[in-house]
């Protein structure tokens, strides 16, 4: 079990506060985080190549905090992987592996790059690797000192999105054979397709990075706890504001009033509305719960069409490519659009986008036995 | 990256610049030239054929090696602190490392043969360990370390300094120590930039005059044999040890530059 107390750390640019967090033996935990949160930073605080200001690390029950890099045994893969040019790939992967026979050592050498699907690479040089063989070879090269925790940097985020799908369930794999890790990225769907649990850093008004919210994917992006969250984890329609007898104020468009389910609803609070929970109707459309707006922008997606409408509110919706041929707008066009009260799901505050949640990182520690 | 430079328009100022370019290594070539081809076979025949040429020259390319591998011990540790790490006195450090190229050399001999004379400190130290510094090879191996190290030192830094240092953790993170690290990912990433500066600090201690006759005019350093010739005898005959002295030092530079050269590691830096 890994375990971080606390954890505080100022380093240029950077700043972590306060981050504490459990990782159970054999979970899979992703840490997401935009560019810049300080990911790779907590990273590298935890395989011990940089000094935190504060806090305690343990690993199994040891205090590892100011162990030496070399003795931690945590194996961090770097976000473009880290190996040694002058030597083959079975000798980056037996690096590590000091005081074995030699007969032992080539048999472990040959079972990890079996496992890791790159057996026929152990006499090239890391130079005529391609990114996803480097990233396999850095994981073989890890996996052959038996880390008690596997910290993967954005392990993915190099790899074209087939060899992506190989590697995630590489690593699915290696989690279920027990394998503890701890993976940082910024892509939420990477994140849901792998972590038993997610946590999620953000950068505050003071530059300052903690952990926002710690859950399993599907409950932090069914329940996001503040408006930063649930733009992180795909929402669109995200907005802050002010309940009052059923129906919601938006903060950037108080004018506008969205009729909610619950009307007792009442106080500050984030309203979320799904794409799939607006309807358009074209200019005739009529009804209690329709606004009309302007058409701001048209982007073509894989599975139709993504439009923004300037309603007062900047609403973006996902329409069929049939369904908006259906429309005949044109950017600028007026249309109107339909936002039943069941669409618009409201979150009560407090929720930490407001300043001093002192609490909140509380919540990082272990919400999940 | 090279064949596109060459494909650039070439202007008048390109020639301009090229022509007082060209004057610079005239001016390095003409005299070694001149020396070479004033000097014929017979005469350096005849030189070579001295066991007191032979002897010297031999002594002069074994010491100035062994005054590079014995500071090498103690360089190479310096220059991985110096690429590595950030501390306090850093600049004052690196500048005392420039020292022996500022000073004249004759000062850097009288300064050395004050701490290494046997009345010193270190003399009475090596007097008790049985030798002495004055008037033999180990005072030469100084003598020529102290002019020569910067040579090494700049080089060795440039070295580590373009070992990527996320090589060096990782090694460490899969529970390497900092000494096997040092050894296995540090030296050998860095080592052509360490034989380049092997190299050039053999080459300048070999060639080292005047720190070294402050210190040992016997054993005689082949630099010291061609000034005692042309004292002695005149220009004519100290011509063909020179000549001799700079082929052989050549011969050794070529052949380590290609030895060292051979074998390219596509170090990524990023």
């Amino acid at each position: 079990m890994l375990t971080i107390d606390r954890l505080g750390v100022t380093l240029g640019d950077f700043a972590l506060g306060d981050i504490s967090l459990t990782v159970s033996q054999g979970e899979y935990f992703v840490l997401l985080g935009p560019s810049g949160a300080g990911k790779s930073l907590l990273l590298e605080l935890l395989a011990g190549m940089i000094r935190p200001d504060s806090g305690r690390v343990t690993l199994g029950g040891e205090d590892i905090t100011s162990l030496p890099i070399n003795r931690r045994q945590v194996g961090l893969a770097f976000q473009k992987p880290a190996l040694f040019p002058h030597m083959t790939v079975a000798e980056n992967i037996a690096y590590g592996l000091r005081g074995l026979p030699s007969e032992n050592r080539r048999r472990k050498v040959r079972e990890l790059a079996d496992r890791m699907g790159i057996g026929e690479l152990l006499d090239h040089r890391p130079g005529t690797l391609s990114g996803g063989e480097a990233q396999r070879v850095s994981l073989a090269r890890m996996l052959a000192v038996a880390p008690r925790v596997l910290l993967l940097d954005e392990p993915l985020s190099s790899l074209d999105s087939a060899r992506r799908d190989d590697l995630k369930s590489l690593l699915r794999t290696l989690n279920r054979e027990g394998q503890t890790i701890l993976h940082v990225t910024h892509d939420y769907e990477e994140a849901f397709s792998l972590a038993g649990r997610v946590g999620i850093l953000h950068r505050d008004d003071w530059g300052i990075s903690r952990l926002e919210q710690v859950g399993p994917p599907r409950e932090v992006f069914d329940n996001p706890r503040s408006s930063f969250v649930a733009r992180f984890v795909g929402w669109r329609n995200v907005f802050e504001g002010r309940a009052s007898k059923g129906a919601f104020f938006p903060d950037e468009a108080p004018h506008v009033e969205l009729a909610l389910e619950d009307t007792a609803a009442q106080g500050r609070g984030l309203v979320i509305i799904p794409e799939s929970g607006i309807r358009c109707g074209g200019h005739e459309a009529q009804g209690a719960d329709t606004m009309t707006g302007t058409l701001a922008d048209v982007a073509p997606s894989p599975g139709g069409v993504e439009i923004r409408v300037d309603a007062g509110l900047p609403l973006s919706m996902h329409l069929t490519e049939d369904g908006f041929d259906g429309l005949g707008v044109d950017l600028g066009d007026a249309l109107s659009v339909e936002i039943p009260p069941r669409s618009v799901r409201f979150f009560p505050a407090p929720h930490p986008s407001a300043p001093d949640q002192k609490g909140d990182c509380q919540h990082g520690t272990d919400a999940h036995p | 990256m090279g064949s596109r430079r060459a494909r650039e328009l070439l202007s008048p100022f390109h020639l301009v610049m090229a022509f007082l370019g060209g004057l610079v290594l005239l001016f390095i070539l003409a005299p070694l030239g001149t020396m070479f081809l004033r000097t014929g076979t017979g005469e350096l025949a005849k030189t070579l054929s001295e066991p007191a040429v032979r002897e010297s020259i031999l002594f002069t390319i074994v010491t100035a090696m062994g005054s590079v591998l014995l500071f090498a011990l103690f360089a190479l540790p310096l220059a991985w602190l110096i690429a590595r790490r950030d501390f306090r006195g850093k600049a004052l450090v690196t500048a005392i490392i420039d020292l022996p190229i500022v000073i004249p050399h004759s000062a850097a001999g009288i300064a050395l043969l004050t701490i290494l004379a046997r009345d010193s400190f270190m003399g009475k130290a090596a007097d008790a360990a049985g030798f002495h510094f004055v008037g033999h090879r180990a005072g030469i191996m100084m003598a020529m370390a102290f002019v020569s190290l910067p040579h090494l030192m700049h080089s060795a830094i440039l070295g580590f300094a373009s070992v990527p240092e996320r090589l060096e953790k990782a090694a460490l993170n899969l529970g390497a120590s900092p000494l096997r690290v040092f050894l296995t990912i540090s030296l050998p990433l860095a080592w052509r930039h360490i034989l380049t500066g092997f190299v050039m600090m053999w080459a300048r201690g070999m060639s080292e005059f005047g720190a070294v006759i402050f210190i040992a005019y016997h054993p005689m350093v082949t630099p010291v044999m061609i000034f005692e010739r042309f004292g002695a005898y005149g220009l004519r005959y100290a011509r063909p040890v020179a000549v001799l002295f700079v082929s052989i030092a050549l011969v050794f530079f070529i052949v380590i530059r290609i030895l060292g050269g051979r074998r390219v590691t596509d170090v990524d830096h990023r």
